[in-house]
């Protein structure tokens, strides 16, 4: 029996060796954009980086405390002052 | 089930979205390998491993932690499969789809091994030749024993880790494990033979495939 057996591992020996194919390049892209569809989008929303890190949302907010601070800025150093219209 | 797994899986059920690429990434070759040696398609494999893992997404909270998460991701695989090979059964057998080669399609897959150093052409060849004949050799099987090749002599996974894939006894996957090889011992030596005999230049199709 056991070289029966052994005969079956070298009539076989193939199996073990067949080339294992690598799923696709965007396997994981497709298996998120298949979970936000059927989440109706609660799950893996796209998200928009900026330079592929920064949220926009981010960007959106300093953005206006920058506005923010310049205002307040420019109303302390104007000789005028910039009064708010009555 | 070691500690990091069972950190993922606490992290799976949160919905984290971080874990769950990672469970792609470590799972998602071997997950598309065993549905692709399974259905013999290409195409349906893409979208069959997708389902895999979708379904992962919605049912971890039904994964119990005494199994190993490899072993479940493989278990919810093989049944997709399972469904999938009855399902185009099903629609041939309505008439709606031909009864394709589907090893045609995996013969593509073999025309272009991995290769860790480069080798002549007609080493490639052989083994394309090699690889092709191999699924053929496996499409021809029932589903059942395909699966269990697949698993032990492909996948090369333990007993222990086909029962509890296959909910089967472990000497039930033994003895049609066996039963598997001995038919794919007989359709690779009758190959082998009618190869030496008329050493066709062509690799027509040497095995029926059954119509299901």
């Amino acid at each position: 029996m056991p070289h029966l057996l052994e005969r079956f591992r070298r009539t076989l020996g193939g199996l073990g060796s067949l080339k294992r194919t690598a799923a696709p390049n965007s396997f994981l892209a497709d298996i998120q954009q298949q979970i936000n569809r059927r989440s109706r989008g609660r799950f893996f929303r796209r998200r928009w980086l900026l330079f592929g890190r920064i949220p926009f949302e981010w960007l959106s907010l300093a953005m206006i405390v920058a506005m923010l601070v310049y205002y307040l800025v420019m109303l302390q150093s104007s000789p005028t002052g910039v009064k708010p219209i009555p | 089930m070691s500690l990091s797994e069972r950190l993922l899986v606490a992290r799976l059920v949160k919905r984290d979205e971080e874990a769950f690429n990672e469970v792609v990434r470590q799972h998602g070759d071997r997950v598309f390998n065993l549905v692709l040696r399974m259905v013999g398609s290409r195409a349906e494999a893409e979208d069959i491993a997708q389902e895999v893992f979708v379904t992962v997404f919605k049912s971890i909270d039904s994964f119990r932690s005494e199994a190993k998460l490899s072993t479940w991701l493989l278990r919810i695989a093989t049944n997709h499969a399972k469904n999938r090979i009855k399902y185009l059964a099903r629609r041939r057998e309505q008439g709606s789809e031909p009864n394709g080669d589907d090893s045609a399609d995996l013969a593509d897959e073999g025309k272009a091994p991995a290769q860790s150093h480069i080798h002549g052409p007609d080493v490639l060849l052989e083994a394309a030749e090699t690889e092709d004949i191999m699924q053929q050799a496996i499409a021809t099987l029932e589903d059942d024993q395909r699966l269990l090749v697949v698993l032990r002599d492909v996948e090369e996974l333990s007993y222990e880790e086909i029962v509890e894939i296959t909910g089967l006894p472990e000497g039930t996957v033994k003895s049609r494990l066996h039963r598997a090889r001995m038919t794919l011992k007989q359709l690779l030596e009758t190959n082998s033979s009618e190869r030496r005999r008329f050493a066709h230049p062509d690799r027509g199709l040497l095995f029926r495939l059954p119509r299901r």
